[in-house]
């Protein structure tokens, strides 16, 4: 059991509702991977694209925490226009906030992250940034108002996991008292497991499990990676040696004679 | 019968001088939908359709609820 934001939940997989095969392989997918919060975002309608009532009322079926993104907004004045759309639509006040910087690895736009998360808290909103691994960002976001961070592994869809593992630990060191998730770039169950032994609160994935050949058993694995990771950080796992040290005892080691002195 | 000349999710759409957002609403067939609004970048609360009348060139943006990671 965890704490995120004011509900306290049993998983600490956060799972997006996107780029599924079909709608049931989604809902299959989502609950195979026992997550209790799902991403959304708001769209034109757009006939053949999905979405709209069908995935409205499936989504209502679902009966779990809603998170909408602003994803793709390129403004500070979208992503607040979008985030109080959602608002109304969704009836949440929890916002993913994105902000995109650049269209190529659509990482966030650090500066235009900071001021729309100052004013969306000012209007209430419960802001899960997206945010880059940089210290000082989420020191800001924090002050800001965020009780919850999500800093990326790597650029969305890449799947290439936690590339600054450094940065990652640095972020989760110096600031104990904040809800993290590693959002983005998730390929692995290996990944998401690395990012709970360092102590991180939770994952937040798509692509992986709705890409992946099997998104079901895909999203098992997820949860199983999930569990292990979070027990493996409550556990205390052994630190990182550079020199070798026997586990079998040296004490009795056969075969084994004192140098006689010349 | 005057009509002006606004966008709808990037479309061109004519509507009678003086309309509403909620009468427009209904007129363009959406009105059974789950939806949010925001005219020229600014979010419309729903309580407030009847008093937003359309100007012409206001760009309107209806989005629905859809997939999103």
């Amino acid at each position: 059991m965890w704490s995120l934001a004011d509900k306290t939940l049993n998983s600490r997989f956060l799972i997006g509702t996107a780029l599924y095969p079909s709608p049931a392989i989604m809902q299959a997918s989502i609950k195979a991977s026992g997550s209790e919060v799902v991403t959304v975002s708001l769209r034109r309608q757009n006939a053949g694209q999905g979405g709209g009532d069908d995935f409205w009322q499936l989504l209502k079926s679902l009966k779990l925490n809603i998170l909408p993104n602003t994803a793709g907004c390129n403004s500070v004045k979208e992503a607040i226009t979008t985030a109080q759309m959602a608002r109304e639509l969704f009836g949440t006040n929890w916002i993913k906030l994105e902000v995109v910087g650049d269209e190529y690895n659509l990482q966030p736009d650090p500066f235009g992250l900071l001021e729309a998360t100052k004013e969306l808290i000012n209007q209430g909103f419960e802001v899960f940034p997206y945010c880059t691994d940089d210290l000082v960002l989420c020191q800001k976001l924090a002050e800001a108002g965020c009780r919850i961070l999500m800093p990326w592994g790597s650029p969305i869809g890449t799947g290439k996991g936690l590339l600054n593992p450094y940065a990652l630990k640095t972020i989760r060191e110096r600031m104990p008292e904040l809800t993290l998730i590693v959002d983005a770039g998730i390929g692995l169950p290996s990944h998401a497991a690395q990012a709970l032994e360092m102590g991180y609160d939770g994952v937040l994935l798509n692509t992986a499990v709705a890409q992946a050949n099997d998104p079901v058993q895909m999203a098992e694995a997820f949860k199983y990676s999930l569990m292990a990771g979070r027990a493996a950080f409550e556990a205390g796992a052994v630190q990182e040696k550079n020199l070798a040290h026997p586990s079998t005892p040296t004490l009795g080691t056969p075969f084994w004679h004192q140098e006689t002195l010349a | 019968m005057s009509t002006i000349t606004v966008e709808l999710n990037g479309e061109t759409k004519d509507v009678e001088l003086n309309l509403n957002l909620a009468q427009a609403i209904i007129e363009w067939g959406l009105s059974a939908q789950q939806f949010a609004i925001a005219v020229n970048e600014n979010f419309i609360p729903q309580v407030q359709y009847t008093n937003t009348i359309l100007q012409s060139g206001d760009r309107v943006e209806l989005l629905v609820p859809m997939q999103g990671g």
